[in-house]
């Protein structure tokens, strides 16, 4: 019996993964290129919007569309009457999570199609390809490694995800194998727990195939960088200008905006699902912000376990590079393997699905008197976020030339002074866009939390995602409002000091 | 093909005009070159030319007949100008042969296997890069790669080739060698060229006329004796370094 129930999780994750792929890739592929290299109106702002959406939580987006399209008070309903909509299927899961998804691949793509000499492309069209042709035989060819790398990474995320199987799927018994670890360990018995260890090994097997495939494709990335760069000819759309602007705005308003617009509309009714002016009202904020003890509760436990997280991987993030940067100088073999071992650590932890993780941290730390603390969430963040910290944190630290370092040697500082003096001014820019970067994705966090927390450490992803749970929807679109805003005013932040993804 | 420039303006940002309502004429089968310092808008030119960029205002005639006209919102899309351009950084296909980067425009033309593998094999071999043929553009040298855009623009047979600095990253006597094949096979085949430089001894073995670019504006035309024996002002004089 409950081999057919692993086997029919993994036949459901198989379908979320090729699912989420697929409608990224007819989804990411095309935006981008019209984005990047036609003059459809609004491509800047439309670029600065998805980029906004990759930050976003895919599970705000599943709390958004239970709003809308559950079969019983659902919003969408109150026309064509209950159960037209229904969101509770694997169908659900894969759109809401490709909504998100999506963004990884279409910034993949992207920043190949930036970074590619335009004068290759220019050269297609002047030996006579149609716009359609040079996209097929020489800019699609060209960023092969970026499509594919793009593709994996979203394969993994979808593969990883908790938070929308486990809102859409569950309630309709789908489980994927992440909510079906997560459904074994809640129930508590040694067996089950062993099961879900073997299944959580295979994924961690599966994950280290997919990553080990991915940097292998971002290795045969051919170099598209040469000499001096010009203006791209931007591809003029002519009588399609405005029927593909229209499209492309009316796929993501109703994609990502009515959401949540519903989301935050919902926030401030006292009865989910009745739309009328009577029902509007401030009571849900005030009982969240000012009676809700477990919100408060969780706002501290989410600013402090993601802000000492954060500190954590700066200071590390900044040490493994200065030693990947030693070992590059000295260029002695046994550091440069320490310093590669601990990146391709890091990478891999960042790609293992969090439920795996957190469950290998269950494991590992039950003899430290940290369970049940705040400590084992810092320590989860760690693990998983220490590689967007290197790989903020390090291209800068290799920019710095050596003669800056030597002439403060000269001077008589030690390896602390120059820490302190010479790499950590230096480093200001890189180092606080680490911290915006981690801190965004700890604050939120459901996946490792909903495993490690425990009576009084709940934090606000797993508070929201109990509000949900126990269908007290008005709360739970009231704190999914608040995480929603902060994404928006830390991405802000972020475009305001020019930081790149 | 004749090209004729009618009040050609350029601008990317408002009040910094690149090209100022530019007139002039590039007699058909003539070899010409754009001479100036960086900055003076000779590349843009060309690619206006092209079709790669639109001018602010103004026509550019391809034979009389309009083929950018900014008032009647007119553009020919570059792929249908059959205008080649050899690249200042050649932009040689990486994932694709010699053979290959070669053969795309007769494949854009929908020309038959056989002719193709003729032409291409034949224009190779004028170029001096049959035996490359099956090579990889990133195993081969600067001076090669060069070759090879120089090969796949003349397979096209075009009613123009266009030029952009195409020899500025070679060095010396590979330059005056490059120099001299362009010349030979731009006479050979009857061509229109227009060469962007900012090299004098480019402009003066290659060019039957140089057009001086100051800031924009025309500073002088005329055959490269004639900037040297009659130049229009001390600009002039300081490019040809007399």
């Amino acid at each position: 019996m409950t081999d057919a129930f692993w086997l029919q999780a993994a036949l459901n994750s198989g379908l979320v993964v090729s699912g989420v792929c697929l409608l990224s890739l007819i989804t990411a592929i095309p935006a981008a290129w019209l984005i990047e290299r036609t003059d459809l109106p609004g491509a800047a702002r439309l670029r600065g919007i998805l980029t906004l959406s990759y930050a976003l939580p895919s599970y705000l987006l599943a709390i958004a569309w239970i709003l809308l399209a559950n079969p019983s008070v659902g919003w969408l309903n109150l026309l064509p009457g209950q159960n037209f909509f229904n969101i509770y299927n694997l169908g659900g899961v894969i759109f809401i999570e490709a909504s998100v998804l999506f963004t990884i691949l279409f910034m993949a793509f992207w920043s190949g199609l930036r970074q590619m000499d335009p004068a290759l492309e220019e050269a297609a069209l002047l030996a006579g390809a149609s716009p359609w042709r040079v996209f097929l035989q020489v800019t699609a060819p060209l960023l092969k490694g970026h499509i594919f790398s793009g593709l994996i990474a979203v394969g993994l995320a979808s593969l990883a995800s908790f938070g929308v199987p486990a809102m859409i799927g569950t309630p309709a018994r789908k489980f994927v194998l992440t909510t079906a670890i997560y459904a074994k360990i809640q129930e508590g018995s040694a067996s089950a727990f062993d099961e879900a260890m073997l299944i959580a090994l295979e994924m961690a097997g599966f994950t280290l195939v997919l990553v080990v495939l991915a940097s292998f494709w971002s290795r045969r990335k051919v170099s598209l960088v040469t000499g001096k760069t010009s203006r791209p000819a931007l591809t003029r759309l002519g009588p399609w200008r405005l029927p593909l602007a229209l499209l492309v705005w009316g796929v993501w308003s109703l994609v990502v905006l009515l959401p949540l617009a519903a989301l935050v509309l919902s926030s401030f009714c006292k009865e989910p699902g009745v739309l009328s002016w009577s029902n509007l009202s401030l009571r849900p904020w005030s009982y969240v912000l000012f009676s809700l003890s477990e919100f408060r509760r969780a706002l501290a436990n989410s600013l402090l376990s993601a802000g000492a997280a954060t500190l954590v991987v700066m200071l590390g993030a900044l040490l493994l590079a200065l030693l990947s940067r030693r070992a590059h100088e000295v260029n002695r073999r046994g550091l440069n393997w320490l310093a590669s071992a601990f990146e391709n650590t890091a990478l891999f932890c960042y790609s293992l699905p969090g439920t795996v993780l957190a469950l290998g941290l269950i494991i590992a730390l039950t003899r430290w008197q940290v369970m049940d603390t705040l400590f084992i969430l810092v320590i989860a963040f760690v693990v998983k976020f220490l590689t967007l910290g290197v790989q903020t944190v390090k291209p800068s630290v290799f920019l710095i030339h050596p003669s800056l370092l030597e002439a403060a040697r000269l001077c008589g500082a030690g390896f602390l002074q120059r820490l302190t003096r010479i790499w950590l001014p230096l480093l200001k820019a890189p180092l606080f866009a680490c911290a915006l970067l981690v801190f965004l994705p700890c604050f939120s966090e459901l996946t490792m939390c909903i495993m490690l927390y425990g009576p009084g450490t709940e934090n606000l992803g797993v508070v929201l995602y109990n509000l949900q749970e126990y269908a007290d929807r008005s709360s739970a679109a009231v704190v999914a409002t608040l995480l929603l805003v902060t994404v928006i005013l830390f991405r802000t932040l972020a475009g305001r000091f020019r930081i790149a993804d | 093909m004749q090209i004729d420039v009618v009040k050609c303006s350029k601008e990317f940002e408002a009040g910094k005009p690149v090209l100022r309502q530019l007139n002039f004429s590039l007699a058909s089968g003539a070899f010409t070159g754009l001479l100036g310092p960086s900055g003076c808008g000779k590349t843009t030119l060309l690619r206006i030319f092209a079709g790669l960029d639109q001018p602010s205002s103004g026509q550019i005639l391809f034979d009389g007949k309009p083929v950018t006209d900014v008032a009647r919102g007119l553009s020919i899309p570059p792929e249908k100008r059959n205008v080649a351009m050899v690249f200042q950084n050649y932009a040689i296909w990486p994932h694709m042969t010699v053979f290959e980067n070669v053969a795309f425009p007769m494949r854009m033309q929908k020309k038959s296997k056989a002719e193709i593998a003729a032409r291409v094999d034949q224009v190779l071999s004028r170029v001096q890069m049959a035996d490359l043929a099956e090579r990889r553009p990133d195993a081969l040298s600067g001076g090669q790669q060069q070759r090879v855009a120089l090969a796949r623009a003349l397979v096209q047979e075009p009613g123009v080739l266009l030029l952009d600095e195409p020899l500025s990253n070679l060095d010396a006597s590979l330059r005056a060698e490059m120099r001299d094949l362009i010349r030979e096979l731009q006479q050979e085949q009857g061509l229109t060229a227009v060469i962007v430089t900012h090299d004098w001894a480019d402009a003066k073995v290659l060019s039957d006329t140089v057009v001086v670019l100051k800031e924009g504006r025309i500073e002088q035309v005329g055959t490269a004796d004639d900037l040297v024996n009659a130049p229009a002002s001390d600009f002039v004089r300081s490019l040809t370094g007399a």
